[in-house]
């Protein structure tokens, strides 16, 4: 997978220091925030997974938007690279560039209220697949806004709704349709590690145990995660399928 | 084989105005082809339909023997330089260079190299490993042109490359263009600088409110003008200019008249007439006026 995408935006994303470095020290800070303070730890938890879900959203969206109207998006579009290639490969290594400024965040995250290496390293699997799927959302939403503003708008909107959908703002009842939403949406598994992380038991549908290991949280988030992987499944199938598409409304907008 | 055959190309935008109407084209290998037209003649809009960027409501293309709208295979021999250049400004020249070469294909020692000579032969030799957000505008184009050339395309739609280069640029690029049309590359280049047409391109079509008005050599277009001599007076209050029939000739009529006007010549020039003239007795539109 690693082409003339992959190498261009990996130098990109470390050539800007200053927006790396804030990427990463941001988080990091609000992380501290939160997880050193005496907020509950369902609350703790969802602000960690609202940051990291909005931070991978944003993150594919925006820049996207912005490569469209300064025309370099339309220029790559009159290259060889195939359109499923191009976007592909822009979502794997946003993904990847993300995660990597996340990784700090999340450590502290799992760590300050006593999560372990094992959990930690389950975490970061969790964590790159939810911002596949978050980058997957933001291509689709960039696709569909004429404006960075729009894109704004409209990643926030996609991001919120589908993280109420995983029960990160209140756990549906069992047998609801909310808990039915909740066993197809993306980002659960990623609300279960973190509340395990902070030392609370998930109790949603998707969740089958209790503790603070790595071993317990895989098994506590084994739904989730299936779900995660099945939607992230979906986006990519549907995204490698309609990149021709999706790639003509992204250059010829805004 | 041709390189372009385009048939009854049909073009109307979304908001209504017309692109192109009904345009045929052929560019055989080795040809240097120059349209021009006035801003909106549908210059730009032949050379988006020829690179893929939009598909004809009409008409049909065969772009390097394959039908239909160049595919991102497809891609990889045609060259193309927009009217705007965006980059990735905070790369250097050269990354995004090597950026265009990869992603048009190209790869190996040969083409890094073919791409330091083009650099240098444009004069970026020494902003190459400079970020591009420091680049001068000129400098942007120069660098476009190096993408657009360097992965040696058999095909070259350029939109307004003369813009923003410098007499050297200028002369490099011709010299670059002539050395690929004398290997088989075809060029299709817009363009409202007329300067370096005549020598450089070996036809030219006018266009005019989205239709090709004429298509021939610049010696057959402007054969079409007939005896006519360009006068350009200047004096102290205008600048006038003239296409006479005989020449010299009616020099002295004209100061006469100017004198009894009361507004005396100061300077007086008289020359052939060029393409802008051709194209003017063509449509009755002046070109530069509406640059």
């Amino acid at each position: 997978m690693i082409g003339p995408i992959w190498s261009i935006e990996w130098a990109l994303a470390f050539r800007g220091r200053r927006l790396f470095a804030l990427n990463v020290l941001i988080p990091v800070a609000l992380v501290s925030l939160v997880g050193w303070s005496k907020a509950p730890a369902p609350h703790a938890a969802a602000v960690f997974a609202i940051l990291f879900v909005l931070f991978g959203t944003f993150g594919s969206a925006i820049p996207l938007l912005r490569d469209c109207e300064n025309g370099i998006l339309r220029r790559i579009a009159l290259t060889s690279i195939t359109p499923s290639a191009h976007l592909l490969q822009r979502v794997l290594v946003g993904a990847a560039v993300d995660g990597l400024q996340l990784l700090p965040a999340l450590g502290l995250a799992i760590m300050v209220r006593g999560g372990g290496v094992d959990l930690l390293v389950l975490a970061i699997a969790v964590l790159f697949l939810s911002l596949l799927v978050a980058g997957l959302v933001g291509l689709w939403v960039a696709a569909f806004a004429r404006s960075i503003a729009e894109g704004a708008l409209f990643s926030a909107l996609a991001a919120l709704l589908l993280l109420h959908a995983s029960g990160i703002f209140r756990t549906p009842l069992t047998g609801s349709w909310g808990a039915r939403v909740e066993g197809f949406s993306p980002y659960a598994a990623l609300h279960d590690v973190l509340l395990t992380g902070v030392g609370t038991a998930p109790s949603g549908p998707t969740s089958m145990l209790v503790g603070n290991s790595g071993w317990s949280a895989a098994l506590a988030s084994a739904p989730g995660a299936t779900s995660l992987l099945f939607v992230t499944a979906v986006l990519l199938a549907a995204t490698w399928r309609l990149a021709g598409p999706l790639q003509r409304r992204l250059a010829s907008s805004p | 084989m041709r390189v372009v055959g385009a048939t009854g190309l049909t073009y109307r935008y979304g908001s209504g105005r017309l692109g192109i109407e009904d345009i045929d084209l052929e560019v055989s290998p080795g040809e240097i082809v120059a349209l021009i037209g006035p801003n909106g003649s549908g210059k730009t809009t032949l050379l988006r339909l020829l690179s893929g960027e939009l598909a004809p409501q009409s008409g049909s293309i065969v772009i390097l023997g394959t039908p239909g709208s160049a595919s991102p295979g497809l891609r990889a021999r045609i060259g193309v330089v927009h009217d705007q250049t965006p980059h990735f400004g905070l790369l250097t020249g050269r990354e995004n260079a090597r950026f265009f070469l990869a992603a048009n294909g190209a790869k190996g020692p040969e083409s890094e190299r073919e791409l330091d000579a083009l650099i240098d032969r444009m004069g970026l030799g020494d902003a190459a490993d400079v970020s591009v957000d420091a680049y001068s505008f000129g400098m942007r184009r120069k660098l476009a042109l190096v993408e657009a050339l360097a992965h040696r395309p058999e095909l070259l739609l350029l939109d307004e490359p003369f813009i923003g280069l410098d007499p050297k640029a200028l002369g490099a690029l011709s010299a670059v263009l002539s050395e690929r049309a004398a290997s088989g590359a075809a060029t299709l280049l817009a363009t409202n600088d007329l300067g370096p047409v005549a020598a450089l391109c070996s036809r030219v079509a006018f266009f005019h409110d989205g239709k090709k008005v004429a298509d021939a050599s610049p010696a057959e277009l402007l054969a079409n003008i007939g005896e006519h001599t360009i006068v350009e007076v200047r004096t102290g209050t205008r600048q006038l200019r003239f296409e006479v029939e005989r020449g010299a000739s009616e020099l002295p009529r004209i100061c006469q008249e100017l004198v009894d006007a009361g507004d005396p010549p100061e300077s007086i020039q008289v020359r052939e007439p060029g393409l802008a003239e051709v194209f003017r007795f063509l449509t009755g539109v002046d070109l530069e006026d509406r640059l």
